[in-house]
């Protein structure tokens, strides 16, 4: 057995241990990291409602109810209760999976963000997916071309589209889409039930509104990297042994050069999960932005806390995949 | 791998083309009808501003803006009564009739008979009762007790009832065909705990579907009391809140008619995309409220100071494009329409002057405008703060509040100096006399007169329209002189649709009756 065989069978053999020691630690971790999350996110998500003036109960009764009935409601549904013993009664029913029922519509929060849930996600998703098949091929290309006209072309829209906020591209895109060529409609939405071409009918002009403001970032960023990535030995190396333009930035270039792009795309992931309120409104979507933005205004306390819940949960598990996908792209990240 | 992104790939440019190459939904439609009476048929499609959140109990119609639960309520329970939203003339509908005795102490309200909700259950005077009793019932909480404070209910038989008022009235009539017109089903609200989000009536249509923020859809009531009534298959409410977006899904055919909203500048908008507009023009409509109350606006100078100091003209032109200056607090066509227009032309030295002279009392007119964060308020507050700023001794800060807070704010605590609200006139009872009597129910600024409460009140218990009018004058001059309130804007109820919608008659603030509604062939 030589040295280098000796070596490699002691580091097999210590490999598997530790790496599952490790990965313990890691899931041990996290999951603590969540639970804090989780708890400072949503006491903060009580507390800012609770800065918010107006009480539930003069909301739910209106203008002409007397102080008397005010103050009944608001004893009936603890509101008149001090914020922490508030926060730990809904802390105890959350953990039991009950995350009580709207004050305003009486249906049970849950039951509600199950039925948003979906829409929302397949927008994030798709106007996701739209802006990275735009902005992958597109980047690559044009770093593998620096300074050329299409470099400079899509980078210049790419200028454009971010400095134009998603309202006025939505507003756009239905004007051309729906209004003037009629091919799309200007608003609403069909679930998958109702089949999946017209589903897309329905999703596809506020999914491009998404990811014409999305692409512009992760166009730029992935440009940027894989113009230093072109910059390295190996691809040099790899350009002198005669392999193909298109096989080395395919293979070798595009993998080292999507960290930061991930990264970003997570991130937008939550973003647009949690924040798509200006499209979802636009478009008559019924999805958690809309939802959100009936129930900030109406305190409706609860479902203001069930929406923080499922962004901040949505959150933290984005970024674990996100670990997770860098140690697929790069073997070493599995060692550390 | 490869092959995997590539299966990939192509499935979703495949599912993007089936997309593009996928058609709306057609709406089924009746046969032609060439002498344009009414077909049965069809399918209509109409957009609302926003969703009934917390469901469709009547004892929570908190105000009856069409965009909103007045026009989903009028399809599932129908009316007993309704008041022309342009006149104000009430017309009987569930109800028989609706006649006060001559003092207006009593009214006896007559059913139809043979009427049932869609539970089975009969509509009956039993049923009007309990819906009215439960208005009452503090227990309920409901925003409309005050209109039936004091009163009593005597059953005569199954279809009669008598009304006893604490105080005369002789105008009631139009208080029950606004906002005491909608009656459920006693069985569906004593045993279905969540009985505002399953409503029972006896309306035209039955609930069967309601996704909320997406649609609600309603089917015909084979059992409806007209015989051939509703024409319509069925009606689907979709809520959209941006309200061009509202006329787009109309123009583009993916709806039959919309609510637009406050704003009169979407009717030429409207128009202009080929659209058919049924609209119903009041007195009446957005007017800035002064906190009398309340420094700078207790003093009758420095309102004054502010009604000379504006443009109306200008302000319409500016906020809402398309509308006009109101020259009364009464419709062009009413009877109650001065021969002379209670317009106040501009005096922008005059308004300096008082200016001047509050300073010099130690009364400089500083305030704050509290409004909603909508586009006619937000814009009518820019407006205000830019063209008050241009003379000396003012100063004019602006205070967006969200709904909740301006309900709080303002229509609770009255803890405002100058904020808006909007107050359709059809007959001026109830809304005039509501908005202007001492205590009244919108009179959120705090004003009273007893001239002004004398005068609502001899009209309020007159029949003679001679009478009402001299009345009704007497206090629009008072209104004019002392400013409690400052009328910006004419007030229209309108309704966007297709040509092929038919049969739109608006009623209360502009929604529509639902039994008459019916679709032409395209």
């Amino acid at each position: 057995m030589t040295v280098l065989q000796r070596e490699r069978a002691r580091v097999s053999n210590i490999r598997p241990r530790s790496h599952t020691l490790h990965r313990l630690r890691s899931i041990g971790g996290r999951a603590l990291h969540l639970v804090a999350v989780l708890v400072l996110v949503t006491l903060a998500g009580t507390a800012l409602t609770d800065l918010m003036p107006g009480s539930p109960a003069s909301i739910i009764l209106g203008p002409t109810a007397s102080d008397e009935a005010i103050a009944a409601l608001n004893a009936e549904y603890g509101y008149d209760q001090p914020l922490l013993l508030r926060y730990l009664q809904w802390l105890g029913n959350a953990i039991t999976g009950d995350l009580g029922v709207s004050i305003q519509s009486n249906q049970p929060v849950v039951e509600v963000l199950l039925q948003r849930l979906p829409v929302t996600l397949e927008l994030t998703v798709l106007a996701l997916l739209l802006s990275l098949a735009i902005a992958i091929p597109a980047a690559v290309y044009a770093a593998s071309r620096e300074n050329s006209m299409f470099d400079r072309i899509v980078s210049g829209l790419a200028s454009g589209f971010m400095s134009v906020p998603v309202f006025v591209i939505g507003v756009l895109l239905v004007y051309v889409l729906g209004v003037a060529t009629r091919w799309f409609p200007v608003a609403g939405w069909a679930p998958l039930s109702s089949g999946l071409a017209e589903n897309l009918h329905f999703v596809f002009v506020p999914v491009l509104a998404l990811a014409l403001g999305e692409f512009p970032a992760f166009y730029r960023l992935l440009r940027s990297d894989v113009i230093s990535t072109l910059r390295e030995d190996f691809v040099q190396t790899a350009t002198v042994r005669g392999m193909p333009r298109g096989y080395i930035l395919r293979r070798h270039v595009l993998r080292p050069s999507s960290f930061s792009l991930i990264t970003v795309a997570a991130v937008a992931f939550g973003r647009l999960l949690a924040g798509s309120v200006v499209v979802e409104s636009l478009f008559a979507l019924p999805g958690l932005g809309s939802l959100a933005l009936q129930s900030i205004p109406a305190k409706d306390i609860p479902m203001i806390q069930g929406i923080v819940v499922l962004v901040a949960v949505t959150y933290v598990l984005i970024n674990a995949v996100v670990d997770a996908t860098y140690a697929l792209l790069d073997p070493r990240m599995r060692r550390i | 791998m490869r092959t995997s992104r590539r299966i990939a790939a192509a499935a979703l440019a495949a599912a993007m083309i089936a997309g593009l190459s996928a058609c709306a939904p057609e709406s089924s439609s009746p046969s032609a009808s060439p002498d344009g009476e009414p077909v049965a048929g069809g399918d209509a499609t109409i957009i609302l501003g926003i969703e009934a959140v917390r469901g469709l109990d009547p004892a929570f119609l908190f105000n009856l803006t069409p965009s909103g639960d007045a026009n989903r309520m009028s399809a599932i329970y129908d009316v007993l009564f309704w008041s022309d939203a342009k006149t104000g003339e009430v017309t009987p509908q569930l109800g028989e009739s609706l006649e006060p005795n001559d003092d207006g102490t009593e009214w006896t309200l007559t059913l139809n008979e043979g009427i049932t909700f869609t539970d089975g259950t009969p509509l009956d005077a039993e049923a009007v009762v309990f819906n009215y009793e439960r208005i009452q019932d503090p227990a309920t909480g409901s925003p409309l007790a005050g209109l039936l404070e004091g009163a009593s209910f005597t059953v005569a038989d199954d279809t009669s009832l008598t009304i006893a008022l604490p105080e005369p009235n002789l105008q009631f009539d139009r208080v029950l065909a606004t906002s005491l017109t909608h009656i459920a089903s006693p069985t569906a609200i004593e045993n279905d705990a969540d009985f505002a989000n399953n409503p029972v009536g006896a309306g035209p249509f039955v609930l069967e579907e309601w996704v909320r923020d997406d649609h609600m859809t309603l089917v015909r009531n084979e059992d409806y009391f007209k015989e051939g009534e509703p024409y319509l298959d069925s009606i689907t409410f979709t809520p959209i809140k941006d309200p061009t977006q509202r006329i787009n899904t109309v123009s583009t055919g993916q709806a039959h008619a919309a609510v637009p909203g406050s704003e009169l500048s979407f009717k030429e908008s409207a128009t202009g995309s080929g659209l058919e507009v049924t609209s119903a023009p009041t007195g009446g409509g957005p007017l800035l409220m002064f906190n009398v109350e309340n420094a700078p606006f207790d003093d009758v100078r420095a309102r004054k100071a502010v009604q000379l100091a504006l443009d109306i003209n200008d302000l319409t032109a500016v906020v809402d494009p398309g509308s006009s200056a109101p020259e009364s607090f009464y419709a062009p066509d009413s009877a109650f329409f001065p021969s002379e227009s209670m317009f106040v032309q501009p005096d922008k030295d005059a308004a300096q002057e008082l200016f001047d002279e509050l300073a010099a009392d130690g009364k400089a007119v500083s305030f704050a405008i509290t409004m909603p964060a909508s586009g006619f308020f937000t814009r009518t507050a820019e407006y205000l703060q830019s063209r008050l700023s241009q003379f000396d001794n003012v100063s004019v800060t602006i205070d967006t509040v969200d709904n909740a807070t301006l309900d709080e704010r303002v229509f609770r605590n009255r803890d405002y100096q100058l904020s808006a609200q909007i107050v359709p006139v059809g007959d001026p009872e109830p809304n005039f006399a509501k908005l202007l009597q001492t205590g009244g129910q919108t009179n959120y600024m705090g004003y009273s007169n007893p001239e002004v409460d004398a005068a609502l009140e001899s009209a309020r218990n007159s029949t003679d329209e001679g009478e009402r009018g001299d009345a009704y004058a007497t206090v629009e001059q008072i209104i004019v002189d002392e400013v409690p309130v400052l009328l910006v804007r004419n007030q229209e109820a309108y309704t966007v649709h297709a040509t092929a919608l038919n049969g739109l008659t608006l009623h209360g603030d502009g929604s529509l009756l639902y039994d008459r509604l019916w679709l032409a062939a395209p």
